[in-house]
């Protein structure tokens, strides 16, 4: 019986057909791919901006000693760090949280309600064996609501991440593990299965209101994908599984985001998907960053005030922590080759760390932090100035070569960021 | 956009007398320009009918003074509104000011201050709901209270319509006044499906098929309950959970259980499919339905019989026959009546949260559970089997968050002792408690009270009380400070912080959970900054900072005062004599609430006054509505609780209570919905027994589907009509309504010269993205029969 490696080793021969173009003469970095990384609880700004010169847009900064940022400056030139962007479509821990790749936006807007990554999987991941795939961290231990999600599909309509690595691994490798005729039988069951299903919901569909036919849709829906990932070829390797750990623990948070940014990168290297999240956490998360030597919950210190100097110090320990990872995540991305031999999965990747709240203290979204890596012309400090964070959210879609005017509430803006795109 | 704003609330009400689109609403039709300031023109003068103020309520129908008092101020505002918006609030100097009861006059005055906020509208939404359900360009500054179809959205929203004169539909008084006994006029829910929670789909699976399931993704939380219906969907990622968990239950299950027959061949596979299938699905299968899993079984048997069985579950597992409950019912008189499968169903997943026994379905195979005596009989059964005590405590661990137990997060250097091993006991202890408060016929007074715990020697000697003769054994606790629910481990530890105690999530425990009074985030712009630690002061007067800060203490005096009480117990869960060095003022205050304002000293005092309260009592009928139907308040909760809380004593009364209400048996729906699926295998009266229908042969050549019609022809019959939802500088959507106005079925195209060009295109598929472009429906809404209309649309840039 051939074993899963052999099974894929027979696809080699064709590898990533779909990403077999000749490279397209371009000015910079050019993005096929998103990967979106997110920390909640916003920020203590003097502990966060860098040291620059004057201006909307300069190359000349530095991230001080001790600051939240520090741990980023080996990357600092393929770095874009923005500051001063506002939500106009939310504010506070929940708000934020709902506007933060959404702005907002309902139904009948052009992006109607759905979070950039999910509007761009749309467009360019149609096709792909998962449109979209969304990693968490310790992101269950709440149950599902507007807090502890990131991820919008439509309007109010909530994307779960996968919070366990190794059931995410099992989803994106399958479990083929027998030859080419068990294989096709496997399939041809369970698209007898996957159509039958369908035809089931559509008789049902008959019978109810409207608001129910919404849900049989949405389901509808939800099994294209599962026959889309199920059935599209794989073209890669299965890397050894990750270690199976508890999900929900809180000490495990180190150990679960670096699986869950392997996978990721997995994921865009082999063609998988072309959209990716990581969410460590969600707002008002109470994790307590204990590897980082806290004690206390991640969202109470974002609340002390310059006075409590000990817990102020912890919440800048803590998120120094997490600007590591991020440097991390860039490092994973840097080592690993871009299939199509373009460089490196770095040079082709927009990857973007997005916060739900500018200063934590105040409970406000003015000033939110954001920072671009990978495919975009790093080396660069932004000062929007108060500018709605629709802007970042268009030049991300223009970046990634498809072109919008705006995104989510179409009043609070038209048109990209000035210096991206 | 406005009308669907206020047909959705209307509709939300359970109310019938939805105006017609376009007919008694202002604007309809309309489509300013988004962010346009919509300058409505007041009202006509003049008597408008029972919806205006003061107007007296004819043929019993509420004035809006009645209906501000019953359905907006007191289920809504007076916490969640009346906390910044009043004076010396943090939103006083806004346009909305609120005044209590207290004051002369207060409702009118406070419908002439909302007045002016229902007739201005952004973006065609009042203001008096754009602002708190966070449709407000501007946001709001108490942050976005309200989603779209909970309790506050539809009460202020249906309170803006009587307001700006668009509707007044009439809102029975009798099924209001929360203190009306009959609540005769309140109508069921509507019809329609619930997918099962996760925690019936592993009961389910356990039942039927022995086995264990894994974690599944979790589902959204709604009022702390992570089962409510219209919650609960079907995401790609949990589509593809059931899918690998189908395949791996039916890899492992021990075929001789679910197996009806010893032969291995076609016939019985037949068999299973109708005997399994009822068991699982919950109603016999109809001919189709079996003939379609047969069809599953065919094409794996080629394996063998076995891998044909396995494959056939693993298709029955997936089917949302399966995993949806159906509460659709079958036409009967003005609505709808549940047929005697489904109220079965919803009797087993209401006591036990799991699918129906033999018995239930016995009862349903020829009609007898559609008798509300049959049902009353059967009653004592379903609450004396322990399965209900489990469900108990299910819903406490939801109601009292209690799950977050083993996950929040202690000092492990200032609380050593609170070790996993103790967390565990403690939970158990609650459990226990729980448990047989449930099965004694104890009541929620005596739970709240409680003298006497389950106890483990290790947790008495944690709590530093006498230890029980035995594990779990029960140890009296008159002499110590321990007692109720309150001063369980479970519940003080869950609520509480890292590092000390918290008076402000004690007193948001007490006011949310027990109380049922939901108060708002901290708003914005606030600096929230927790107390310092000041090792002079305690932590009482740190927090109290919360009640002198003009800002705060709109909601904090609402909070900490009733948390201060359990001052005396630490974030471990353990009584402490002082906090660090400071001598502890455990006295505290309960203000803002129908029947329950207080002041006390201590934990013991305030759960008397709770234990006491009628507020209490209703809170846990209310929280038992949310839980037992998976309803979001859509209901009118108000109304029923009127009517259930004073047939709740006992903790146990209340399922008894609920299995009691129309609800039970009967829904609302709409003209052109159709029967449950197998209806017609579902007797409608009872004695009238009906059989499954024998195995059905391997099925012939399935009807082909009508043909799909020509490429650029367009189907004769199908109309086109076009309503802008929203349109800006560089573009616009629209939705899009195809009508079916022939005599026959037909599958639509219909064609449209499309200004600009498609960015977005949904419920349809076009020929083109510009110019005149062909759409046609999808695989659900391809199809119209005669009268019928599917709805797409689609963006475009310009």
């Amino acid at each position: 019986m051939l074993t899963r490696r052999d099974f894929v080793a027979g696809l080699v021969a064709a590898p990533f057909l779909g990403l077999l173009r000749p490279a397209r003469a371009q000015d910079g970095p050019r993005a096929k791919r998103l990967l979106i990384f997110s920390s909640p609880n916003g920020t203590i700004h003097r502990h966060w901006r860098p040291e620059a010169a004057a201006g909307a847009e300069t190359r000349d900064f530095r991230f001080p000693t001790g600051s939240i940022l520090e741990p980023l400056a080996p990357w600092k030139d393929r770095l874009v760090v923005v500051d001063g962007l506002n939500f106009l479509t939310g504010n506070n821990h929940e708000g934020g949280q709902a506007a933060m790749l959404t702005n907002g936006g309902g139904a009948g807007t052009p992006t109607r309600g759905m979070s950039v990554d999910q509007f761009l999987a749309r467009r360019i991941g149609a096709e792909d064996r998962f449109p979209s795939l969304e990693f968490g961290v310790l992101t269950d231990l709440w149950g599902a609501n507007i807090q502890t999600r990131i991820s919008y599909s439509g309007a109010g309509e909530l994307v779960h991440p996968d919070a366990d690595p190794r059931r995410a691994f099992e989803r994106m490798f399958g479990d083929l593990t027998g030859g080419p005729t068990e294989a096709a039988r496997l399939k041809a069951l369970r698209q007898s299965v996957l159509d039958l299903g369908r035809a089931e919901l559509a008789d049902l569909h008959q019978r109810v209101g409207r608001g129910e036919q919404i849900k049989l849709e949405a389901h509808l829906e939800s099994l294209r994908s599962v026959e889309q990932s199920l059935f599209s070829d794989l073209t890669c390797d299965a890397p050894d599984a990750p270690d199976p750990l508890g999900k929900d623990d809180n000490d495990n948070a180190p150990a679960l985001l670096s699986a869950q940014m392997r996978l990721a990168v997995t994921a865009l290297a082999c063609g998988m998907t072309r959209v990716a999240s990581v969410q460590f956490s969600h707002t008002v998360s109470p994790v307590v960053f204990s590897w980082a030597g806290n004690a206390e919950g991640h969202h109470s210190l974002s609340h002390a005030s310059d006075a409590q100097v000990e817990q102020v110090n912890a919440f800048v320990d803590a998120e120094r922590w997490v600007a590591g990872q991020f440097g991390a995540l860039l490092d994973l991305l840097k080592q690993t080759p871009d299939p199509a031999g373009d460089g490196t999965l770095l040079d082709s990747t927009l990857v973007l760390w997005a916060k739900e709240m500018g200063d934590s203290r105040a409970h406000v979204c003015e000033a939110v932090p954001f920072v671009l890596a990978g495919a975009v012309d790093g080396g660069r400090y932004l000062r929007a100035n108060g500018e709605s964070h629709a802007r970042l959210l268009v030049s991300v879609c223009r970046l990634l070569g498809v072109e919008v005017d705006t995104f989510g509430d179409p009043t609070t803006s038209v048109g990209g960021l000035a210096g991206l795109a | 956009m406005r009308r669907l704003w206020l047909v959705a609330a209307l509709a939300a009400w359970g109310c019938e007398e939805a105006p017609p689109p376009g007919a008694t609403v202002r604007g309809a039709g309309e489509t300013p320009p988004p962010g346009a300031a919509t300058d409505a023109a007041p009202p006509p003068d003049g008597p408008q009918g029972p919806g205006e103020p003061g107007a007296p309520g004819a043929d019993g129908c509420a004035t809006d003074a009645e209906f501000f008092e019953h359905r907006v101020w007191r289920p809504v505002m007076q916490t969640t509104c009346a906390a910044c918006h009043r004076a010396g609030g943090v939103a006083a100097d806004t346009r909305l000011r609120l005044v209590g009861p207290e004051v002369d006059g207060w409702i009118a005055a406070n419908l002439a201050s909302l007045r002016p906020l229902a007739l201005e509208t952004v973006r065609d939404v009042p203001l008096l709901v754009a602002k708190p359900a966070g449709l407000h360009p501007d946001g709001h500054g108490g942050g976005t209270l309200f989603g779209r179809g909970s309790t506050g959205y539809v009460a202020i929203a249906a309170l803006a319509a009587r307001l700006d004169g668009s509707a007044a539909p009439c809102e029975p008084v009798a099924g209001m006044v929360p203190d009306d006994p009959t609540c005769e006029t309140a109508p069921p829910g509507v019809r329609g499906l619930r997918r099962l929670s996760h925690l019936e789909y592993a009961n389910t699976v356990r039942d039927l098929l022995g086995l264990e399931v894994s974690d599944l993704s979790p589902d959204r939380v709604v009022h702390g309950f992570d089962n409510n219906g219209a919650a609960l969907t079907v995401t790609p990622l949990l589509a593809d959970q059931y899918r690998a968990e189908a395949e791996r239950l039916a890899e492992a299950v021990e075929l001789a259980r679910v197996l009806p027959c010893a032969t291995t061949d076609r016939a019985c596979a037949a068999t299973f499919v109708r005997d399994f299938g009822r068991r699982l699905m919950r109603r016999p299968l109809t001919a189709d339905e079996q003939a379609g899993y047969l069809r599953i079984y065919d094409l794996a048997a080629e394996v063998g019989f076995e891998t044909g069985i396995r494959w056939t579950l693993t298709a029955m597992l997936q089917s949302p026959h399966f995993l949806y409950r159906t509460e659709l019912g079958r036409r009967a008189d003005d609505g709808f009546t549940l047929t005697s499968y489904e109220v079965a169903t919803e009797l087993s997943y209401l006591f036990w949260q799991t699918t129906p026994d033999a018995r239930l379905l016995e009862l349903a195979a020829d009609g007898r559970l559609l008798d509300p005596a049959v049902v009353a009989a059967e009653v004592p059964r379903l609450l004396d089997d322990p399965r209900s005590a489990a469900t108990m405590n299910r819903f406490a661990e939801r109601w009292l968050g209690l799950g977050r137990l083993t996950q929040v997060t202690r000092d492990g250097e200032l609380y050593p002792h609170l070790t996993d091993a103790v967390r565990a006991e403690m939970g158990e202890e609650t459990r226990r408690t729980i448990a047989a408060a449930w099965r004694d016929g104890a009541t929620l007074a005596d739970l709240l009270r409680g003298s006497s715990r389950p106890m483990t020697a290790t947790l008495a000697a944690y709590y530093d009380v006498p230890p029980p003769g035995d594990q779990w054994v029960a140890t009296n606790l008159d002499d110590t400070p321990y007692g109720g629910l309150l001063t369980h481990g479970s519940v003080l530890v869950t609520h509480a912080l890292p590092t000390g105690s918290s008076p402000i999530h004690r007193g948001l425990f007490v006011r949310e959970r027990l109380l049922c009074q939901d108060l708002p985030d901290p708003p914005a712009n606030l600096d929230t900054s927790p107390p310092p630690v000041d090792p002079t002061l305690s932590t009482r007067e740190r927090y109290s900072q919360h009640a002198t800060d003009d800002a705060c203490s709109g909601c904090h005096r609402q909070i900490d005062p009733i948390g201060f009480a359990f001052e005396h117990f630490d974030a471990d869960g353990r009584w402490r004599p002082t906090d660090g060095v400071h001598p502890i003022d455990a006295t505290g205050a309960i203000t803002g609430t129908a029947a329950t304002d207080a002041t006390f000293d201590g934990v013991a005092q305030l759960a008397d006054v709770l234990a006491d309260s009628p507020d209490v009592t209703g809170c846990y009928v209310t929280q038992w509505l949310r839980y037992g139907y998976g309803v979001d308040d859509t209901l009118p909760i108000a109304c029923y609780v009127s009517q259930l809380a004073p047939q709740v004593d006992a903790l146990s009364d209340v399922l008894p209570a609920l299995a009691g209400l129309p609800h039970l048996m009967r829904r609302t729906g709409g003209e052109a919905e159709l029967d449950v699926p197998g209806a017609d295998l579902t007797p409608s009266a009872p004695g009238e027994v009906v059989e499954p229908p024998d195995p059905p042969e391997p099925p012939d050549v399935v009807d082909p589907p009508p043909p799909p019609p020509p490429m650029d022809d367009v189907t004769p019959g199908a109309t086109l009509r076009l309503v802008e939802q929203s349109r800006w500088q560089t573009g616009y959507c629209v939705d899009a309504f195809v009508l079916n106005e022939g005599d026959a079925e037909l599958r639509w195209a219909v064609a449209h010269d499309v200004e600009g060009r498609i960015n977005n295109l949904w419920n349809a598929t076009g020929t083109a993205d510009s110019g005149r472009v062909v759409f046609r429906g999808a695989d659900w809404n391809g199809t119209l029969a005669p009268g019928q209309e599917a709805q797409f649309g689609w963006c475009a840039e310009l």
